[in-house]
């Protein structure tokens, strides 16, 4: 019974031929677009070949047995690191032209960062967190702790990347727009009355769209993605997380998008509605303005789950790992489970009471 | 007597402060073909849509095949074959799909699946279309695939909520003949329709309803006997029925 629903269901999705190609085409052409138009600006915020790094120690310091190999790690990635001394950092800063200054303390760091190197800040900043990590890892001792002036964690991430990424991610977000096929169909013909004369369950008929809907979805990411990792040579880093990341987005977009259809009983109104918050959410979660050098406040940026996605994928790209895995995954099994539920509870409730 | 398959006792539904179906009494017997007439909003969708679980009534009991229709939902609409009046059809699915699909919602698999789509297609008249999209149907076509979505599953009771609107006289004619058909094989028909002579033709009992109520219930002579009893005079249905409900136009709005 649900076998031959979701693969009728499925038809249907896939002979929406307009639907298809617009998810497919659309985040290739997007991200071609983006990433000739941002380009320029990101090169802006390039740092020069060598970033000078003052820093002075702490006699106590537990990172001072690392020093040489922090060194030897930093003039690789193109970070020179000289030990200065002095009580003033302001002063060592001006004598020493340093673009960036590190207080090595006994089991922490504080980066000073100076404006007119607020690039270079972040960049150290990033560099000295995962190699501080990777210490820690190594030596199975905490990190030390980081004291972060003013300065929130840049990857080092490139236009192609960064656009290829979060494209796919909003177009993920859009996918329940593959669902108008079927549910436009189902309430123009009344089959969804008809629907209630057969012996079908209300959890069935919901699964007999979600689970086309996340299938169709996976095809045409993983057509996107494939197309765009090929023609603009995307880094996707740690792919185990991303395609985690990248399953869970489909699915929670899938219920949401539901949730849509079942809370208005005209498509056009589910639509606008879901992709006006979708909007909302991209907007704050950095598809439309990286959330690097977003204004928006970080507590705001953190309520859009496209944020935790795109900052998880993105991080994993540039870096290997995210902290943000562990709440991208937290964040949409959430929404899968809530929407689901208020998904069915919804659709029930409209319908009126059944016998 | 043929026993009842249909006992319908103090069915009301009321929206607000409207009353749709009125405390209404009927009983279909196994094996006939039963009419329901009735003017613009007089309660016939919503009996049939309560009828087929669709909506719930407000109060009152539905029995069918001897089971309470709330207590044992399952087991009643697995034996009954709803066509509803709009065309509850897939445009963008091929005929076989769309009986495919309505089939195995009633738990059909494999070769009876397969078997139950060969034969409802045969039977509306459309094998030689199977692999045709619905959408590119006639209107007729479109009729007989609704029918056939209906059928599948081999309902003993076969509700028809005017299956003939707006299609040309070889395909009404073509319907009625199946129905007819259906009902020599030994299934229930319950039927509506505006069209007087497809009553007529077809029904062995009708019910005239208006105003939610059940205003008249019998054979056509029967029927006849209430407005006359010049027996040998012949007395269309028609005649019969505005006499009964009367003259006035009967406009409404869906609720």
């Amino acid at each position: 019974m649900l076998f031959i629903l979701m693969k009728n269901n499925l038809k249907l999705m896939l002979r929406s031929h307009w639907i298809i190609m617009l998810m497919i085409v659309s985040p290739i052409v997007i991200t071609a677009v983006l990433n000739n138009v941002f380009e320029q600006l990101m090169k802006s915020y390039e740092s020069p070949e060598n970033i000078l790094v003052g820093y002075r120690m702490d006699e106590n310091s537990l990172l001072a047995d690392f020093m040489p190999n922090i060194k030897t790690t930093a003039a690789e990635h193109g970070i020179s690191m000289v030990e200065l001394s002095g009580s003033d950092v302001q002063e060592l800063v001006k004598n020493n032209g340093c673009m960036v200054f590190v207080e090595m303390g006994n089991e922490d760091y504080v980066i000073y960062e100076i404006d007119d190197y607020e690039n270079e800040g972040r960049i150290v900043e990033y560099f000295l967190t995962g190699l501080f990590d990777s210490i820690a890892v190594q030596n199975t001792t905490n990190s030390p702790k980081l004291d972060v002036i003013q300065l929130d964690v840049m990857p080092n991430v490139e236009a192609k990347d960064y656009y290829g990424i979060v494209y796919t991610v909003f177009v993920i977000w859009c996918c329940f727009v593959v669902l108008t096929g079927v549910i436009s169909s189902e309430r123009s013909n009344k089959i969804e009355q008809k629907y209630q004369v057969t012996l079908i369950t209300d959890w069935k008929l919901y699964l007999g769209k979600a689970i086309p809907c996340v299938f169709v979805t996976l095809i045409v990411t993983g057509i996107t993605t494939l197309a765009s990792t090929c023609l603009f040579d995307i880094r996707w880093g740690s792919l185990p997380a991303s395609i985690l990341i990248l399953f869970l987005s489909i699915a929670a977009a899938t219920v949401y998008g539901l949730f849509c259809c079942c809370m208005f009983r005209t498509l056009a109104i589910s639509i606008s509605i879901s992709f006006v918050s979708i909007w909302i959410a991209g907007f704050i979660g950095g598809a439309f303005e990286t959330y690097m050098y977003s204004s928006i406040r970080t507590p705001i940026k953190e309520m859009s789950p496209l944020y935790h996605i795109n900052r998880a994928l993105v991080e994993c790209s540039a870096i290997g790992s995210s902290t943000y895995v562990k709440s991208s995954i937290l964040y949409l099994g959430g929404i899968i489970i809530v929407f689901t539920v208020l998904g069915l509870a919804l659709s029930k409730w409209k319908r009126g009471p059944r016998l | 007597m043929s026993q009842a398959i249909v006992k319908i006792r103090g069915l009301t539904k009321k929206y607000e402060n409207r009353t749709v179906v009125d405390a209404i009494n009927l009983e279909i017997k196994k094996g006939e073909i039963f009419g329901l007439l009735g003017p613009n909003g007089a309660g016939k969708s919503t009996t049939i849509n309560m009828l087929c679980s669709i909506i719930k009534p407000t109060a009152g009991e539905i029995e069918v095949f001897g089971s309470n229709l709330w207590k044992d939902k399952k087991k009643v609409l697995a034996r009954i074959g709803y066509t509803p009046q709009e065309l509850a059809i897939h445009d963008r699915l091929k005929a076989w799909e769309n009986v495919e699909l309505f089939t195995a919602l009633y738990g059909y698999k494999k070769e009876q699946l397969e078997r139950a789509v060969d034969k409802s297609l045969a039977y509306v008249g459309l094998s030689e279309n199977r692999n045709q999209f619905a959408g590119k149907f006639s209107g007729g076509m479109k009729r007989r695939l609704n029918i056939a979505c209906a059928i599948g599953h081999d309902p003993e009771l076969l509700i028809f909520d005017e299956p003939t609107v707006g299609i040309d006289p070889q395909s009404r004619n073509f319907i009625l003949e199946k129905i007819k058909e259906s009902n020599h094989d030994g299934a229930t028909i319950l039927y509506t329709s505006h069209y007087m002579e497809e009553i007529e033709a077809l029904c062995t009992r009708i019910a005239i309803m208006d105003n939610g109520k059940i205003i008249a219930v019998g054979t056509r002579k029967e029927l006849a006997n209430l407005i006359s009893d010049h027996s040998e005079t012949e007395i269309s249905l028609e005649e019969i029925f505005l006499t009964l409900t009367g003259k006035r136009l009967r406009d409404y709005a869906e609720l």
